[in-house]
């Protein structure tokens, strides 16, 4: 690619695919409404995402595909027009017809916040029981955490249809790495209070005040929750209102509530 | 091995044969390091300006100078015998010889009526002929290092190393401030020549799964196999005869000089065993001589192989002696409601990524083996003609970003009771998870497991116990716990696979360490190296730095070593035999 051409060309003809996906991310990085229009049309096409990734591609991690490096551009960039190119694509059924590219967008919505309508819509669509994303769209919605998404949250974790197994797995991958952000807190304390079932609300306190790796996470992949000292006044007010609550009302076990009260000390004393 | 010289006496030149009448009749009266040498009863006609031939086979004498021997003192007295007295033929020649012994001829010894040509010849590469002028004679072990002499008295420092870990660690120097992953090496005169590596020091690039079972080279354990012919065929249930393609294949990492040229069989380097503890013994395939040997076990323990050059220690390996324990496991493939939520990897795929795996578990004396009970559940279908393959439709959730917490519903599928159950899956939503343990025992060791045998495990430092780093001390390497007993499902024992492996056939390698790994899991092992020092999944031990299959990161052709005390635990796992 020594000579630069016109991108809207190359990506309609070129069938190289290396100087698609350079053309294609150039287009992603741009700051230029044009830019992200011109792009929003050829990745709903079906004919240019058949000409960038080979079938083979979608056989092994998405982050192995061309469309991932695109998708990521426009994640990152903070353009209006970039993240309407992501929200087009949430519509987009010839985008989403290949589920790879499904898990690619369900990541690359994070940044968008608040969440918009569709992106919401989006998730709620891949986050159904047994269907292959929810694992993946969890710890989405709660990397997102605005208030849109995090109603989302709610609403799946008192979803009866999915099994308590799933639930338990969102709270670690999901909510304990956000367990020192308010909103997300403010999310756990009304879950707390009844939109999840009982039975789950002693492992939802575990999450927000205890960590337990070597119960929770086998040694292929260990999540370490953010540092508790770095909680603003805020979180740790959410934090002593979920605490005096959780060891009121909830179903704790001696040492469970040991630890909640160890946790509400040491944010009292690091005030 | 003993260190031996020869004096040998040569032939005398008569000067004067001290005879009026016509030839003289000499003898001489001769010893060696205080033994006679030769024949005085033998008159030998001395003509003038001739030579006397004295046979070596009477006329020398062979002297054991291993040390403490410092000195050898040669005498060699002429005289001319005479009808009333004898006359004597001038001074005797009275000459010590000292270390460095070195071959050639003496000076000759001179009187007024003869002149003596004398010798001394070395013991070398298993003759007193002649040797090129660099070939040792004799070595000394001295601190990591060997003194050697050749046959012309100038002296050389070697040394030889057989390191445990392959790929080897590096060896550059520790940089300031950093940690010795080496152990220290003695210090070598300026003039000392390179060394040599073995090309085999960065592993096997490759693993296919027609190599040789004992592919990896210098393996923690020594497998118990049968004698090797001549010895009768194994009885049914005996392991199999030990050959080039079963035995554990130990070969040296490094040694220098180069110039010390030496072969794979080279009678110079000498191989033996000592048990360390349980009464070992092992047997050698082939010479025990030289670079690269095979070794297979005959009775369980530890041992250590020392390998002397010219009788000095000059290198030790340290290994396990085990039977082979075999575990039983099956592969169950997920496949999901559509093409985006089938595994790529077929039967015949899951069979390569076994028999490659267990090339990485032979290290250990481990062997993964088809489950051959076909009772089946969750409505598993097995593959024909491959027992212990099945495949089972599933909803999309149980192979497709499957959840990387907890238990897996994915690998409680048709799985049977204490052996290990497979899960082939589409992916895990953590895309950077290839694979994971998720169902294990405890360990018959307990929390922890320790090593305290010289060299130390993985030439561990500092401490390393291979002169001339410290004494290797205790190792205690921490050990999974059980995890959480699933209610209704007993003994569950599982891992699963993912296609985020890459290609089944080209990745195929990738595919095997993975399960490898896991399996190390499974067999309670943590993390040699995590991701930070201390993590909750960190062994403890922290070294090798990135070589250890159980490196949390590190790709195939690099992690691929298992150690002493890896194996002690594996070989504790409550998990039985297969029939």
């Amino acid at each position: 690619m020594s000579t630069p051409q016109d991108p809207a060309r190359v990506l309609a003809t070129s069938q190289d695919k290396k100087e698609l996906s350079a053309y294609a991310r150039l287009l992603a990085r741009s700051t230029r409404a044009p830019d992200h229009e011109e792009l929003a049309k050829w990745v709903q096409s079906g004919d240019f995402l058949a000409r960038l990734d080979e079938p083979e591609r979608y056989q092994g991690a998405p982050g192995k595909t061309r469309i991932a490096a695109i998708l990521r551009e426009l994640s990152e960039n903070r353009a209006p027009s970039a993240e309407a190119v992501l929200v087009a694509l949430t519509r987009s059924a010839i985008f989403n017809a290949e589920p790879l590219r499904s898990d690619i967008l369900i990541r690359a919505c994070v940044p968008l916040r608040p969440a918009p309508p569709d992106v919401v819509r989006f998730w709620d669509e891949h986050w159904l029981p047994e269907d292959g994303f929810s694992h993946l769209t969890a710890p989405a919605v709660c990397d997102n955490g605005s208030a849109p998404a995090l109603a989302l949250l709610e609403k799946k974790m008192g979803d009866a249809a999915h099994p308590d197994e799933d639930k338990q797995v969102w709270m670690v991958t999901g909510i304990m790495m956000h367990r020192n952000e308010p909103l997300m807190l403010e999310s756990c304390d009304r879950m707390l209070r009844g939109g999840l079932p009982e039975n789950l609300r002693p492992l939802l306190v575990d999450v927000i005040f205890d960590y337990r790796p070597t119960e929770w996470f086998r040694p292929a992949t260990v999540l370490v929750p953010p540092d508790r000292k770095l909680a603003g006044p805020e979180a740790r007010e959410r934090l002593r209102r979920i605490g005096a609550f959780a060891l009121q009302s909830v179903s704790l076990t001696d040492a469970q509530k040991d630890v909640v009260r160890r946790v509400l000390r040491e944010i009292d004393e690091n005030a | 091995m003993a260190d031996k010289i020869k004096v040998v006496f040569k032939r005398v030149y008569v000067k004067n044969d001290e005879d009026w009448l016509g030839d003289g009749e000499f003898y001489f009266i001769a010893s060696v390091d205080g033994n006679k040498v030769g024949n005085s009863d033998i008159d030998y006609t001395a003509v003038e300006g001739k030579w006397i031939d004295l046979p070596e086979a009477l006329w020398s004498r062979e002297v054991d100078v291993t040390p403490p021997k410092a000195s050898v003192v040669v005498r060699f007295k002429g005289k001319e015998r005479d009808l009333l007295w004898d006359d004597d033929l001038g001074p005797e020649l009275v000459y010590t010889l000292k270390p460095p012994w070195q071959e050639g001829p003496r000076l000759p010894h001179e009187t007024d009526d003869y002149k003596l040509e004398w010798e001394v010849k070395l013991f070398a590469d298993g003759t007193y002929n002649a040797h090129p002028p660099d070939t040792v004679f004799a070595c000394r072990s001295a601190a990591g290092a060997t003194v050697c002499t050749t046959v012309s008295g100038t002296q050389l420092t070697a040394r030889m190393e057989i390191h445990p870990v392959v790929p080897v660690v590096s060896d550059a120097p520790v940089p300031v401030g950093g940690t010795a992953v080496f152990p220290p090496r003695p210090a070598f005169p300026a003039a000392t020549g390179p060394a040599k590596q073995n090309p085999t020091n960065g592993g096997v690039p490759a693993v296919a799964p027609g190599d040789p079972i004992n592919v990896l080279r210098n393996p923690s354990v020594i497998p118990i196999l049968s004698a090797p012919p001549p010895a009768a065929a194994p009885a049914a249930g005996s392991p199999p005869a030990a050959d080039a393609t079963n035995a554990a294949r130990i070969e040296y990492t490094w040694y220098r000089p180069a110039s010390l040229n030496f072969t794979d069989n080279d009678a110079r380097l000498e191989w033996t065993a000592v048990s360390v503890a349980g009464g070992a013994t092992v047997g050698f395939v082939g010479p025990a001589t030289g670079t690269k040997v095979l070794v297979y076990g005959k009775t369980a323990g530890e041992v250590r192989l020392e390998v002397r050059f010219r009788g000095a220690l000059f290198a030790v390996y340290r290994a396990l002696v085990r039977p082979m324990k075999r575990i039983a496991c099956r592969f169950n493939i997920l496949n999901g409601p559509n093409a985006a939520s089938t595994p790529a990897s077929t039967p015949a795929d899951v069979l390569n990524h076994l028999a490659i795996a267990n090339r990485f578990l032979r290290q250990i004396a481990l062997e993964l083996v088809l489950d051959t009970n076909v009772t089946v559940t969750n409505n598993a279908h097995p593959v024909p003609g491959n027992p212990g393959i099945f495949r089972i439709n599933v909803p999309a959730a149980r192979t497709r970003n499957i959840p990387n917490a907890f238990n897996s519903i994915s690998t409680q599928l048709n799985y049977r009771p204490n052996i290990v159950n497979f899960a082939y899956v589409r992916s895990c939503a953590s895309h950077s998870v290839l694979g994971a343990a998720t169902d294990y025992p405890a360990n018959g060791a307990g929390a922890t497991i320790t090593d305290s045998g010289s060299p130390s495990c993985s030439w561990n430092t500092p401490g390393s116990g291979v002169d001339p780093d410290t004494a290797a001390g205790t190792l205690t390497m921490k050990l999974l716990a059980a995890t959480a007993a699933i209610a209704g499902k007993p003994n569950v024992v599982g891992m699963f696979v993912s296609g985020d492996n890459g290609s089944p056939s080209t990745a195929a390698m990738t595919y095997a360490t993975t399960i490898a790994h896991e399996f190390g899991h499974i067999l309670n092992l943590m993390h040699r190296v995590d991701s930070t020092v201390g993590a909750t999944y960190d062994d403890g031990l922290n070294h090798p730095p990135g070589e250890n299959l159980m490196h949390w990161s590190n790709p195939a052709t690099i992690a691929q070593d298992l150690d002493i005390i890896q194996a002690r635990a594996a070989h504790q796992t409550p998990l039985p035999n297969a029939p």
